[in-house]
């Protein structure tokens, strides 16, 4: 009897749009067969003998699927750009390194259906034109890479990944490869970079992964998630897929919600969904809540709960949809703290690369500090703003370009309780534990 | 033979010819000069506005110049001085981050006890050579060695670079970019989570409770060496925020008691020592 349950992080709440989420818990992880009962594979056989490469990139166009990977960009072009690219052999990297660990979305795919990730990873190797591929999976996820090697040697030994796929020409040889456990390491040219053995650190785009990636090779870089809805795709149509979802972005998205909810948890949502929907699939806010941190390190605070969980509004709101990290804040929750929270965060995972990430993050941090200690200077506000930008304009990767997100977001929308910190060395939220500055005496106050 | 006055009459030829030469006012935003692509402007703004020097002493300059003309001193971002001269001479400059900020090799770790460690790395030319030595399987070999000594020795590092003929930078800076402890830790280690799942459910005062029960701070051992403190965040606690990881056991989600609890029942049992399993064959 082996085991087949996930690691006791992975909490799938009930409720929301369940896809992907659907066969987890009802299907086998370990077995071929029950994946196979549940309509496996099936999209991978309607690529290969009805869709053909072409087929399957206009499928995935006309289903309108963007990476779920926080980027957002359309994957059909992805796809096509990799297909079209010049090269004698083409690499397919699926994206599991889970750059922040609060996001559960691709770990509970990896350790309750591995067969549908790797479905995914044949279908887009089968539409790029792609003889290898690599899984690369953080590697603290051991679950998550025994299960995914497993799926790789039965698929194998069914003819179904390796050499002469279900009869056919097309090949494609697996690999499941341990990756990095950082943030960094799941930027796309870091993790190639980390794959070829060296320092997982990002690299100067263009020439984009797609034209030159893993050994030179046009390479095709796609979240986990990702690969999954597009196994979904080529198994259940274009149209179906639209069913749910909003114009700009069909399809669903694994949201992790924690913070201050009842039940902090993974829960699958169409894009459009408001925010205060998911807080109430997590059971509910635990106090009043106050705002929503969508995106984690490098998203935002939103307090209008009435926002679409979706790339445009979230986009428009000074957050991004991120890996789905979902962070609920209630009134107790400070948000100038919380702010420094993610800064330091980010600080703290910078590899080390490009000075103003490095330097920036430092510096926003003492700087937030200040405003925490009461003993700002004169213009700290001012210079929060004026260094988030320099950070975004010179920006190596996307990490970098977002980091002062949180701080941003927060200082435009709750710029009292800066004020308040700032000034008077008090926290609104009443949860810094400050001491209160006294009221300045005038030297000349006796005369 | 020279003639006196020759050569300022030489400079002053080509005063006149400038003086009378047309004159030409670029209009500067409409047209623009056309510059070298790397250029990137003159430098400026040496002090910030309060009258601090804006320079990091970063060594990124340094690190660029071709013909490594550039050095220099000051003060870091800690506060720390760094002086002229090289990393052999003066203490500061072997500072992990004087190293990395150098684009150097990082060696300073040597500096802490047991960096340096002997270890037997037999048993890894087997791990190595089961990956095919395929450079993607370094992650891999890092965590077998990780598993074995709870840590990342020097040497067993220094043993992956020359058989899998990589350089010995490229190891060390892909080791220390994992997520992987390069030093070792005393008895039972206990990492608190800090991601963010359980900083905002009151991993905070856990932490707290924590090194005020045990006496000491992340990344110190108990006196007695029975436990080691660390934080890190990728136990990945998720639903089970707050957590703290023992050894490889996660728990959660914990109250503050319930915490002290659970260390103090693995603090009576005997930890794995490190040092057996480094020499056991």
């Amino acid at each position: 009897m082996t085991d087949t349950s996930l690691s006791p992080q992975i909490r799938i709440l009930p409720g929301g749009d369940q896809r992907l989420l659907a066969g987890i818990g009802v299907i086998d992880p370990t077995s071929l067969d029950s994946y196979r009962k549940a309509g496996g594979y099936a999209g991978l056989a309607r690529a290969i003998e009805k869709l053909g490469p072409e087929g399957t990139i206009d499928e995935i166009a006309e289903a309108g699927l963007r990476g779920r990977g926080g980027g957002g960009y359309p994957t059909a072009d992805k796809w096509r750009a990799a297909r079209s690219a010049a090269g004698e052999s083409k690499v397919v990297v699926a994206n599991l390194i889970g750059a922040d660990p609060t996001a559960l979305g691709d770990r509970a795919l990896a350790e309750g259906n591995p067969h549908l990730l790797l479905e995914g990873v044949l279908i887009a190797a089968f539409a790029t034109g792609a003889s290898d591929a690599v899984i690369a999976v953080r590697r603290d996820w051991t679950v998550a890479i025994e299960r995914l090697r497993a799926a790789v040697a039965q698929a194998e030994a069914a003819h179904l990944a390796g050499y002469l796929i279900k009869g056919t020409d097309f090949s494609c040889v697996v690999r499941v490869s341990e990756g990095a456990a950082a943030l960094v390491a799941g930027e796309e040219t870091a993790l190639l970079a980390a794959l070829e053995g060296d320092r997982g650190m990002p690299v100067i785009r263009p020439p984009y992964p797609t034209e030159r990636g893993l050994g030179g090779a046009p390479t095709t870089v796609q979240n986990g998630e990702t690969l999954a809805h597009a196994a979904w795709i080529a198994t259940h149509g274009s149209k179906k897929f639209r069913a749910i979802g909003s114009k700009d972005a069909p399809g669903t998205k694994l949201v992790s919600v924690y913070g201050r909810v009842a039940q902090p948890g993974l829960v699958e949502v169409a894009l459009g969904t408001r925010l205060s929907e998911i807080v109430a699939f997590a059971g509910g806010g635990t106090g009043t809540t106050k705002a929503a941190f969508v995106g984690g390190p490098g998203g935002g605070a939103i307090a209008d709960l009435d926002t679409a969980y979706d790339f445009g509004p979230l986009h428009d709101a000074g957050a991004g949809i991120g890996l789905g990290q979902f962070l609920v804040a209630d009134t107790d929750t400070c948000m100038v703290d919380s702010a420094r929270f993610f800064l330091d965060y980010s600080a703290r995972e910078a590899c080390g690369k490009a000075v103003p990430c490095r330097i920036g993050t430092k510096r926003l941090v003492e700087t937030l500090d200040r405003i925490l200690a009461a003993s700002p200077r004169p213009n700290d506000l001012l210079l929060l703003r004026e260094l988030s930008r320099k950070m975004t304009d010179t920006a190596l990767c996307h990490l970098e370009a977002r980091a002062p997100g949180p701080m941003l977001t927060t200082l435009d929308r709750f710029p009292d309780e800066y004020r308040a910190h700032a000034e008077r060395g008090e926290c609104l939220a009443g949860a810094c534990r400050t001491t209160p500055v006294p009221p300045l005496i005038s030297p000349l106050a006796h005369l | 033979m020279t003639i006196p006055g020759l050569g300022i009459l030489k400079g002053l030829r080509q005063t006149a010819r400038n003086y009378w030469s047309p004159k030409v006012t670029n209009q500067y935003p409409e047209s623009r000069p056309t510059m070298p692509d790397r250029w990137r402007g003159r430098l400026d703004l040496i002090y910030d506005p309060f009258g601090e020097h804006k320079c990091e002493v970063c060594f990124q300059c340094a690190q660029v110049c071709p013909v490594e003309a550039i050095d220099m001193s000051g003060f870091d971002s800690t506060g720390k001085r760094i002086r002229y001269g090289l990393p052999e001479i003066y203490d500061e400059r072997k500072d992990p981050n004087a190293y990395r900020r150098a684009g150097l090799p990082a060696a300073p770790m040597r500096n802490a006890a047991r960096w340096d460690e002997e270890v037997d790395t037999s048993w890894l030319h087997g791990v190595i050579d089961g990956f095919g030595g395929r450079p993607e399987a370094l992650v891999a070999i890092f965590s077998a060695v990780e598993e074995r000594y709870g840590y990342l020795p020097e040497r067993a590092l220094r043993e992956v670079s020359e058989r899998m003929s990589i350089h010995w930078a490229q190891i060390f800076g892909a080791a220390g970019l994992g997520g992987f402890r390069l030093l070792p830790a005393d008895g039972h280690l206990v990492t608190v989570c800090t991601c963010a799942a359980c900083s905002f459910a009151g991993g905070g005062a856990l932490l707290e409770a924590l090194c005020a029960d045990l006496g000491i701070q992340p990344g110190e051992t108990t006196a007695d060496g029975s436990v080691s403190l660390a934080v890190a965040d990728d136990v990945a606690a998720g639903a089970l925020s707050p957590a703290l990881r023992i050894d490889t056991m996660v728990y959660g989600p914990l109250s503050v008691e319930k915490a002290r609890h659970v260390v103090a029942q693995r603090r009576k049992a005997p930890a794995r020592s490190k040092a057996a399993a480094g020499t056991a064959s």
